[in-house]
Order: structure tokens, then C-alpha cells, then sequence
């Protein structure tokens, strides 16, 4: 089957449309770190300034919410080259079905809910900060595909201008 | 030959502490073995060496797939940023509460402006 090459006009259309794409997730995600960031300030003076600080953080963290990155010659047209991972934090229930404290268990493996790093029983302030700031990051891995794929346009644009420069040079 | 981002899984950070707690409670922190850090909290008393050395350092990390960098500390490598070319770790400047993202100062739209303005 016969396919197309992209024109030089469907190149730039494609990255125009990818810089338009970006500007609107930076918008989204602005939206998300601005309320994330009002809930954190409502937390800090609820708990005290220094109970929401990089002091209380955990020194053994482990991440829960990370990336695989899609081989490019197996996604589909429109996938994103980065697929967010979410590994739910460890949370053990006895045999009774009542949940067992996260505790030493926590400690060990660090692979406790961040929430409990500054506080045992988190105001509900810290609880929405943390759903804004899940959004914002579920945002920013959709922003760092448009990323890839915007600078992917602009190559492909800066070929063709390439191109059309040498073939004007050549008599 | 393409070379496998497989083992490319983390999120790093770079910013102000509550752009890095915010992101944090999110779970994209991590410490490894070695117990570094994927994660960098930049104040007024952070020197520029250290977060030049950071970013050069998660930038050739084979575990990094995406570097968060707050634009506020951005503009301060932002000599780094604008020479940044590889494909992996994927940089994104992001706002934070104290300064509104502007595109005009985004590496990534700065080099599709040159391209553009080289074309017209």
C-alpha cells in the first residue's frame, strides 16, 4: 500500500496544532498547582509551617506514581509516549478485616501514602492538596507526550525547511 | 538502533518546597539504593552550582523519564535548558504558586519560534 508523505504544509499544521495542545495543558495544569498549592497554605496553618516541610520527609521513599515509556514503532497514532504507572501505597488488613496501622511496615518499605509523613491523622486540607497535586501530575506526564511529540514536529519541520533550502540552492 | 527507555520510570523535580511536597504527596518521589533523590528543593539560599549540578545530574540518569522544573528556577539554568537536546529525560517547565507559567520563556516554544521566525 502506497502512503503519502506529509507535505511541508501538513508538517506545520501538525506542529501548530501540538503548540496549541501544549499552551492548553499548561493552562490545565497551572489550574491544578494553584489549588494544590491554596490547599497546602491552608494545611501549613493548620498543622504549624514547619509540619509541611521537606523535613518531614520520608528518607526511605519509595514512588508510586511513575512512567513506562512506549516504544515509539509500537504505539498507536495519538498515544502518548509516556504511560503513568499509579502503585496503590501499602495498606495491610489483619484476618478480621480491620486495617492493620501502617507502621513499621511503612517504614521499612516507604511505601506508605505521603499523607502520613506529615501528620498521623492528615487535616482534610493536606487531603485535597494531595488529590490537586495528583491531578497536576497526571497532567504534566500528558504534557511531557505533547512535549516529546511537539519537538518530534519541530524536527520534522526543520528537515523539510532543509530540504527546500538545498533543492533552491541546487541550479 | 533504537535504544530501550525501559528502565526510564521516575519523575524528578526541581522547584520551590511546596511545588516539591506538592508533587511528593502526588508519589513521584523516590530514593534509591544509593539514597539519592529524585528531587530537588530550591530556595533563596540554594547556590547555582548545586542546582546546575542537579539538573546535569538527572539529566544522565538512565532511571529519569521526565524532569519537572518549576520555570521560577528555570530562568536561573535557563542557559542549560535552551542547549538541552536529548529526547530522554523530557524536560517540562511548570508554574508554581509564586510565578504564572509564561511561554514566552519556555525552551521548548522558544526553539519552535526560532523555527518559525527562521521560516518566515
Amino acid at each position: 500500500m502506497l502512503t503519502t508523505k506529509p507535505s511541508r504544509d501538513d508538517n506545520l499544521i501538525a506542529l501548530f496544532d501540538l503548540v496549541d495542545s501544549y499552551l492548553l495543558h499548561q493552562k490545565a495544569l497551572a489550574g491544578a498547582i494553584s489549588q494544590g498549592s491554596l490547599s497546602l497554605a491552608e494545611a501549613k496553618y493548620s498543622l504549624g509551617p514547619t509540619s509541611v516541610s521537606q523535613i518531614q520527609y520520608d528518607s526511605r521513599m519509595q514512588r508510586t506514581r511513575f512512567v513506562n515509556v512506549r516504544d515509539t514503532s509500537e504505539s498507536r497514532t495519538g498515544e502518548s509516549v509516556f504511560e503513568e504507572v499509579v502503585e496503590q501505597p501499602l495498606t495491610r488488613r489483619a484476618a478480621d478485616g480491620a486495617k492493620i496501622s501502617e507502621g513499621d511496615d511503612a517504614k521499612r518499605t516507604g511505601a506508605a501514602n505521603p499523607l502520613a509523613w506529615f501528620a498521623p491523622l492528615p487535616p482534610r486540607s493536606l487531603r485535597n492538596a494531595q488529590t490537586s497535586f495528583v491531578q497536576a501530575a497526571k497532567l504534566a506526564i500528558r504534557l511531557a507526550g505533547v512535549a516529546r511529540e511537539l519537538e518530534s514536529a519541530r524536527l520534522r519541520c526543520a528537515d523539510d525547511d532543509k530540504a527546500e533550502a538545498e533543492g533552491q540552492e541546487r541550479p | 538502533m533504537a535504544t530501550s527507555q525501559k528502565d526510564r520510570v521516575l519523575i524528578a523535580a526541581i522547584g520551590d518546597e511546596d511545588s516539591v511536597t506538592g508533587l511528593l504527596l502526588a508519589g513521584i518521589g523516590h530514593m534509591d539504593s544509593k539514597q539519592k533523590p529524585n528531587f530537588l528543593v530550591v530556595d533563596s539560599k540554594t547556590p547555582l552550582p548545586k542546582i546546575e549540578e542537579t539538573f546535569t545530574e538527572f539529566t544522565s540518569r538512565k532511571d529519569i523519564a521526565i524532569i519537572l522544573i518549576t520555570q521560577q528556577v528555570g530562568d536561573e539554568i535557563r542557559h542549560m535548558l535552551d542547549e538541552y537536546t536529548q529526547a530522554f529525560p523530557t524536560i517540562l517547565e511548570i508554574p508554581s504558586k509564586d510565578r504564572p507559567y509564561d511561554p514566552s520563556k519556555d525552551s521548548v516554544l522558544k526553539r519552535v519560534q526560532r523555527l518559525v521566525g527562521e521560516g518566515s
